[in-house]
């Protein structure tokens, strides 16, 4: 198969759009059911964020007065295409894209973009909550974004190359698990769950910075939503977890893994209240910056 | 002692406001010393002062000075004239005292910018009422919907009620026997 | 760049209209104003077209959460008036729906200020705990909402079982001291977001008169039941609950001794209520000429009632002021000077209750 064809079928098909969105899909109602079994309801049913997705495509578009109207609509499918485009290069088995040198920072940059998209679109739609919320996202991302970083140079620094398979096939070791914390510890405010809910403080600034949005591009962001889940667990376990040598277990157990970590994740959601932006702030730059350090060390010593 | 002066104890002794004097003398004593005030006695529970030519900031002052607080200020229109009766209700924790006075020309020295708590009650009576309070220093609608005059209730708070005596609810009349169940 | 920021009317944090709109300079506030008047309906003019009986439906209904305190001090003040006696297991019955009302008001607003940190689990456990309040509400007056209990010289309805809601009684206090209180005062998120937070001074509180639980929270010692003894606070003993640092964790810890307190309250009047009539008159009130000024401990604070009559049919003038009256416009020294996210715990912990305060 050659490289364009290899790059279209996994954009489209796997792990792109076709299995992504479901999977996504899947893991949201799991993340939603386990909150609601935990604080005594029932839940929704299986295929909910999936009717949310088809109603809001159903619904009509409303663009505020004096918002610009190509940036405004072109949002929302840069954000669904950047996410798509990060998991069509992450090395899961069966992915036929091919191994490029240097695609971790690729990586690493198209995952950036969907974060981009979130702040425009707040100061794009002209809201004062909007521009209060995509402010916040701004600032909670340079907080969240050092453990984050670290976590993925530091595994990459102990690969010797920035190629994607390589950290993949680095021998297990120490460093796996420092960074493998460090990882985890900047993926509640990543995904915009409690204790670090800043951005969509639906109390605070009514809702998050998509608030003038509605329709076909919000039904798009929370498209780009759902595949982020999948990007950032399916990132954790092909960096963090260790491969077999047979594809399809290791399909199995990246995907188990991805619903370990979404449920230790909604578990701290649901046991915390919301930290002020400072508060956030703080928590990273000390303690994100405490583990960031332990690992970089880490990656010396070897 | 004359035999005025002695009447006019026993009158005292057993009126209401000789009540007031026994139950709260010193409270008694501010209250008939503030400017215009007329009399003070104790009418259902409470401290009433009369006071129809009332000079509210001397009020005010000596209130702060005894460290009770305003409790709220109530008006009701005159259904005749432009004018109202305003009571101002002080709270003295185990206590309340009704101060009533009457507006002149329609309006009463504001006490809002010594007394905190009477800024929200002043706004709301010019509202309603009309009332004016010169010297209040935030003087913007608090109830009252944008585009509507001040006076909302005035003409309709002073129309005499056709109210029926007995409520017209079936329910308040005796329930008849639940009909028998076979 | 310094920005302002409208709260409401559409309101986020609260169901009911109100705004205060912020002037920020980044995140922190530097000042605000509060606006009212959303939910204006002119009871006070209704009142004087509807008679004796039927003016205690409307009363009732000038708030949802604090419905029964409005009827239960109208009527004190008309029987003040009137000079009817209230009969004993009715001034009882009336101490219980108000203790339970106060129970249900408080876990209301727990549950509003959890939301409002964006503690959802919180928010639903104490829901959950309010249910068995609304259940034990429902089971005496047959309604969750505007009771109906009150009426002139007395209560419409008896408690024939008072031993049958006990156990209820017992789950709430277990709900309250297992889980709402220790999350409230020791999870740390919780915490790090209600303390020092929203601050009002004693001098402050002085100065802008407040009252209830925004009072007591903030080192002054004020409560109706304690310093004016109405209905059977007198004879069941009442222990009013301070505290002096006056930031948002004071308050939710005073509201959640409080609703200790009320519980003791309603279980030793269930226990000790005393035989008797429970109207004092039957039929139509007949109320005099004459005024009465009555004040009650409503959940909020200090309800106070100004009502005239002249004889007639209708009272002649009902004037309320309700505790969040002067509670709300203390919103605006509390958040000088905080950060806008604080903005709205800040207004939730002074407990607005915007129907009460439009009228």
């Amino acid at each position: 198969m050659n490289a364009v064809w290899s790059y279209l079928v996994a954009i489209a098909v796997w792990p792109g759009l076709l299995f992504a969105a479901p999977l996504g899909w899947l893991e949201l109602w799991f993340m939603r059911k386990l909150v609601a079994r935990l604080q005594g309801r029932q839940g929704p049913p299986f295929f909910q964020p999936f009717f949310d997705v088809m109603k809001l495509l159903g619904k009509e578009t409303v663009i505020p007065r004096g918002v610009s109207r190509g940036i405004f609509l072109a949002l929302p499918l840069v954000s669904v295409a950047a996410v798509t485009a990060a998991l069509a290069i992450v090395p899961l088995p069966g992915n036929p894209v091919p191994s490029l040198p240097g695609d971790v920072v690729l990586l690493l940059y198209l995952m950036e973009v969907p974060v981009l998209c979130e702040v425009l679109a707040g100061y794009v739609s002209r809201s004062i909550y909007g521009q209060v919320a995509a402010m916040r996202e701004a600032i909670l991302s340079l907080a969240y974004n050092l453990p984050f970083l670290v976590a993925i140079i530091a595994m990459a620094q102990v690969a010797g190359s920035f190629q994607m398979r390589a950290l993949q096939e680095v021998p297990y070791g120490l460093v796996h698990l420092l960074a493998a914390v460090t990882f985890l510890l900047a993926l509640p405010a990543r995904m915009k769950l409690n204790p670090f809910s800043i951005a969509n403080a639906e109390h605070e600034i009514i809702a998050d910075s998509h608030i003038e949005y509605s329709g076909p591009p919000l039904a798009l962001f929370k498209l780009s939503h759902a595949i982020e889940v999948v990007l950032l667990t399916e990132l954790f376990a092909v960096v963090f977890i260790p491969a077999t040598p047979w594809p399809l277990v290791n399909l199995v157990v990246y995907l188990v893994a991805g619903i370990l970590v979404l449920g230790g994740v909604t578990l701290l959601a649901t046991t915390t209240a919301r930290l002020r932006l400072t508060q956030a702030f703080r928590f990273y730059w000390v303690w994100g910056g405490l583990a960031s350090a332990i690992t970089m060390a880490a990656t010396l010593v070897r | 002692m004359t035999a005025d002066t002695m009447t006019a104890d026993i009158m005292t002794a057993n009126t209401a406001a000789g009540t007031a004097e026994r139950a709260c003398p010193r409270l008694t004593e501010a209250l008939r010393a503030i400017p215009g005030v007329r009399s003070v006695d104790v009418r259902n529970g409470a401290l009433w002062a009369d006071a129809p030519l009332l000079d509210v900031e001397a009020m005010a002052a000596a209130m702060a000075a005894l460290g009770i607080r305003l409790g709220t200020v109530t008006a009701i229109p005159h259904p005749d004239s432009a004018e109202s009766t305003v009571i101002y209700h002080y709270i003295d924790e185990h206590r309340i005292i009704n101060v009533k006075t009457c507006t002149r020309n329609g309006a009463l020295a504001s006490l809002a910018p010594r007394v905190r708590a009477a800024s929200w009650a002043e706004r709301e009576i010019r509202d309603l009422f009309a009332v004016e309070f010169p010297g209040h220093p935030n003087p913007v609608p608090l109830i009252r919907p944008e585009g509507i005059d001040t006076a909302t209730l005035r003409e309709a708070m002073c129309r005499p009620a056709t109210v029926a005596r007995k409520p017209s609810s079936p329910l308040a009349s005796p329930p008849a026997p639940p009909p028998a169940r076979s | 760049m310094p920005y302002s920021f409208p709260l409401g009317p559409y309101h986020p944090a609260l169901e009911e209209p109100f705004k205060v709109k912020v002037q920020c300079k980044g995140e922190v506030i530097e000042s605000a104003t509060v606006e009212v008047g959303f939910s204006y309906r002119g009871i006070e003019l209704l009142a004087q077209k509807r008679n004796w009986v039927e003016v205690i439906t409307l009363i009732e209904r000038v708030c949802g959460i604090c419905s029964n305190t409005h009827a239960m001090t109208f009527c004190l003040a008309a029987e003040t008036i009137a000079g009817i006696e209230l009969p004993k297991r009715a001034a009882h019955i009336r101490t219980i729906i108000a203790e339970l009302e106060r129970l249900h008001s408080h876990l209301l607003w727990a549950g509003v200020g959890a939301e409002d940190i964006g503690f959802h689990s919180l928010f639903m456990e104490v829901f959950t705990l309010r249910e068995r309040v609304m259940d034990t509400l429902e089971a005496i007056s047959g309604n969750r909402v505007n009771y109906g209990m009150n009426c002139i010289g007395g209560v419409l309805r008896d408690i024939p079982d008072p031993a049958a809601h006990l156990p209820a009684l017992d789950a709430l206090a277990k709900g309250l001291g297992e889980v709402v209180i220790p999350t409230f005062t020791q999870n740390p998120t919780a915490l790090a977001r209600t303390r020092g937070v929203g601050r009002l001074s004693r001098e402050q509180a002085v100065e802008w008169a407040v009252v209830g639980p925004v009072a007591r929270a903030s080192g002054l010692d004020i409560d109706v039941r304690k310093d004016q003894p109405y209905l059977s606070y007198a004879d069941l003993g009442f222990e009013s609950v301070v505290r002096p640092e006056g930031d948002v964790q004071a308050r939710v810890v005073v509201r959640a001794l409080e609703m200790m307190e009320s519980v003791r309250l309603i279980r030793e009047a269930l226990l000790s209520l005393p035989p008797g009539p429970l109207r004092a008159t039957q039929g139509l009130p007949e109320i005099p000429a004459g005024e009465a000024t009555i004040r009650t401990e409503a959940p909020r604070g200090e309800a106070f009632y100004y009502v005239a009559s002249e004889g007639g049919a209708s009272p002649a003038r009902v004037k309320i002021r309700t505790p969040s009256f002067v509670n709300i416009p203390a919103i605006e020294p509390m958040v000088m000077g905080q950060p806008l996210a604080d903005l709205s715990i800040i207004q939730a912990s002074v407990d607005p209750c915007i129907s009460c305060t439009d009228r």
